[in-house]
């Protein structure tokens, strides 16, 4: 059948199973949009504040459901807005298509109105992209988008199209939807080696990142850990994936993560890394980093073997079937002794001071997180804030702790929390903000407010830019340059003015009232908590320095 | 640091030479030269490039090229088992004294003069990158008023014609 390529860019959109776009209209894809108008019924368009809110809200809809999000904007600014929101999902192998419209074919490189080379900007932040030239590509063009961005390891992939591409007509073949191509070649003269490791070791662990979610493979992780009586500490990506209150998982590991899962990977003398990258948050001092270890690799990215760290064995393939093919060589064993000096080292671990007069970080996210619960799926910015949250929130399952790990993105939380909520609808989802990252994209409000997204905020205000004065007091003598935010903003009359619902909080008995009106709302509500600016997120191990270096106060 | 000749297969799109430069410069991987031209299928693209680095530099360099979407695959052309070649042209100044001299070198190496004017010549010559190191180091008396390089290209020796087709795995 003869389509238009806005009436085929439609159509496998339906066809790859995409329900929800969230975009932003503008002339050069007026053509898609007009086409969108008809196909409404089976197509959601969520239109943001700013362009950047819709691929934060792709990204967060991505991570809530480990489907892929789809993300359209116009041409020019429209494009270039995405480009944070883009590299934030890179970091993190977020499966996303970004869709951005161009100028028409005979406009391109003459400077016209709107026009950005938006895939040579794109070009280091996306696993691939396209320019489509030709209508007739249109429809494999999206195809593979969607194939390369859920395939292998996971990552944005964005299709240019011009304008004229959407208005001129080709001939379109129906589809299947792709699938993750990706198969496993596994090595078992490596799996045997690596399972002799295992079976030898006196004092294992188990380093486990974000690609364990990717791969869906949390209960193989724990069947891992529960047999070999290996445990585990689990990077800020991989929150959820095991819950926390099993007693193999340590809990976090690196700069901020807790002593006993910084202790147990150093002492190790086998160390499993499981879906992880050996970033520079982790393995802080990448020569120390597993120095007494030898290091078993599972990734399905062959580029990240011996990238920061160099191992001894690595096993390449989704974590899932690696971890299916090595299970089997491996010995029950129990290991008291270890788990002994883990139990140790967990004495020392830190537990902040409770309060009955001022608000404290942990209290407030713990009180939020009893009230909301341990089904919630909870959002983050960046900053202090986002690490008390991956501290003291507690984690039971995978894709429910949402947050910018590898690019550190302020700004994200908001857009996120709305796409994880509309991907997510009989789910409660919390985000936890500053005011320094709030500020950045707090306009989503807008959207939260007209698509009955009722996202619940909870504002950290310190009245500063914590994690950052945290390194000028501790590294900076106290020069706290240009930190201090001083802001004056009412965050009850903003979101109010909205046409949310805002609370103000000095108390936890406040707080307590504030999260259950909250819990029934309809509309999205901000819990504005004001909080000491000098608290800290401890314990900290500087970059570049190993456990030995610990700050615990 | 080791020098390293790699031959890197990509389909003949636009922007695929972009795409492995912007690797290479985000990556900070060094690019002594680069060269890049259809083959006989015009689907399919040679780029081929001659790097520095240790042997984990040339691991990363290979594995992250490797999985870009356009590059079919990679081959190690290592100088003393492989076909190199490289094109360099010279803009040379001369006088009644240094005249003889230069000629004598181009016949030795067995260059060509392309150009001629009264004061000056171009000389080209192709040949394998240690000639035409040998062949600069020579002429490095003499006045260079211009100098450009085609960059290494190479082949594996033997048989072997299908060695591009290699596929990722």
């Amino acid at each position: 059948m003869k389509l238009t390529g806005s009436e085929i860019f439609c159509e496998v959109l339906v066809e790859q199973g995409v329900d929800t776009l969230f975009g932003y209209p503008g002339g050069a894809v007026l053509n898609l949009y007009d086409a969108l108008y008809k196909y409404q019924d089976r197509i959601r368009h969520i239109i943001t504040a700013h362009e950047q809110g819709a691929a934060h809200a792709a990204d967060g809809y991505a991570r809530a459901t480990g489907r892929t999000g789809v993300v359209l904007v116009t041409s020019g600014p429209g494009a270039t807005n995405l480009v944070t929101g883009i590299a934030t999902a890179y970091m993190d192998s977020v499966p996303m298509v970004a869709i951005t419209g161009n100028v028409p074919t005979p406009l391109i490189g003459q400077d016209s109105f709107q026009e950005v080379y938006i895939a040579g900007i794109t070009m280091p932040i996306t696993k691939h992209n396209f320019v489509v030239d030709r209508v007739e590509d249109l429809a494999d063009i999206l195809r593979e988008a969607f194939r390369i961005a859920q395939t292998g390891r996971k990552g944005p992939v964005l299709v240019d199209i011009p304008k004229d591409m959407t208005s001129a007509v080709a001939e379109f073949v129906p589809a299947a939807p792709v699938r993750d191509a990706y198969t496993s070649h596994i090595d078992m003269d490596a799996i045997d080696k690596a399972a002799d490791i295992i079976n030898n070791a006196q004092r294992p662990a188990i380093y486990y990142g974000g690609g364990v979610i990717s791969s869906g493979a949390s209960a193989e992780l724990a069947a891992l850990m529960k047999k070999t009586c290996m445990p585990g500490a689990y990077t800020l990506m991989a929150a959820g994936v095991i819950d926390s209150d099993d007693p193999l998982n340590l809990g976090m590991v690196g700069m901020h993560g807790c002593r006993t899962s910084n202790f147990a990977l150093d002492y190790a003398d086998v160390m499993v890394a499981v879906g992880t990258r050996f970033s520079d948050r982790v393995a802080l001092a990448p020569d120390a980093f597993g120095r007494r270890a030898k290091l078993i690799q599972i990734d399905i990215d062959p580029s990240e073997v011996n990238k920061n760290v160099g191992v001894d064995v690595s096993l390449m393939g989704d974590v899932k079937d690696i971890i299916c093919a090595l299970l089997p060589k491996l010995h029950q064993t129990c290991r008291d002794e270890w788990l002994a000096q883990i139990a140790e080292w967990k004495q020392e671990d830190y537990h902040p001071e409770d309060s009955d007069t001022t608000l404290k970080p942990h209290q407030v996210i713990r009180k939020v997180n009893e009230m909301a619960g341990n089904d919630a799926i909870y959002v983050t910015d960046v900053g202090q804030h986002q690490m008390w949250a991956a501290q003291y929130l507690h984690h039971v399952k995978p894709r429910h702790f949402l947050t910018s790990g590898g690019l550190g993105t302020m700004g994200f939380g908001y857009g996120a929390a709305i796409g994880a909520k509309i991907a997510k609808p009989e789910k409660r989802v919390v985000l936890f903000t500053g005011d320094g990252s709030f500020h950045m994209n707090m306009n989503e409000a807008c959207t939260a407010v007209s698509f009955g997204v009722p996202v619940i905020t909870v504002i950290l205000d310190n009245h500063v830019l914590g994690m950052v004065r945290q390194w000028q007091t501790s590294f900076y003598g106290k020069r706290y340059s240009c930190t201090d935010l001083n802001r004056r903003t009412d965050y009850v009359k903003v979101i109010e003015g909205f046409g949310g619902k805002g609370y103000h909080c000095d108390t936890l008995a406040d707080l307590e009232k504030a999260m259950a009106e909250a819990l029934q709302s309809d509309v999205p509500v901000w819990i504005h908590c004001c909080i000491d600016k000098d608290e800290k997120v401890l314990p900290m191990i500087p970059g570049g320095c190993t456990c030995d270096s610990i700050i615990m106060e | 640091m080791t020098k390293h000749v790699i031959s890197i297969v990509v389909d003949n799109n636009a922007n695929v030479m972009a795409r492995v430069s912007s690797l290479f410069a985000r990556r900070r991987f060094n690019m002594t030269s680069v060269t890049a031209a259809q083959t006989s299928d015009p689907a399919v693209s040679i780029i081929t490039i001659v790097t520095e680095g240790d042997s984990h530099v040339l691991d990363q360099i290979v594995k992250q090229t490797l999985k870009m979407e356009e590059v079919k695959s990679i081959t190690l052309l290592p100088p003393n088992e492989s076909l190199l070649s490289e094109t360099i042209m010279l803009r040379m100044a001369f006088d009644p004294a240094t005249i003889s001299p230069i000629k004598d070198i181009v016949e030795v190496y067995r260059a060509r003069i392309i150009d001629l004017t009264s004061s000056s010549m171009v000389i080209q010559l192709t040949g394998k990158p240690s000639k035409i190191e040998g062949f600069l180091e020579v002429m490095s008396p003499y006045q260079i008023l211009e100098m450009c390089r085609s960059g290494i290209i190479g082949m594996p020796r033997g048989s072997q014609s299908d060695w591009w087709k290699s596929s990722k795995d």
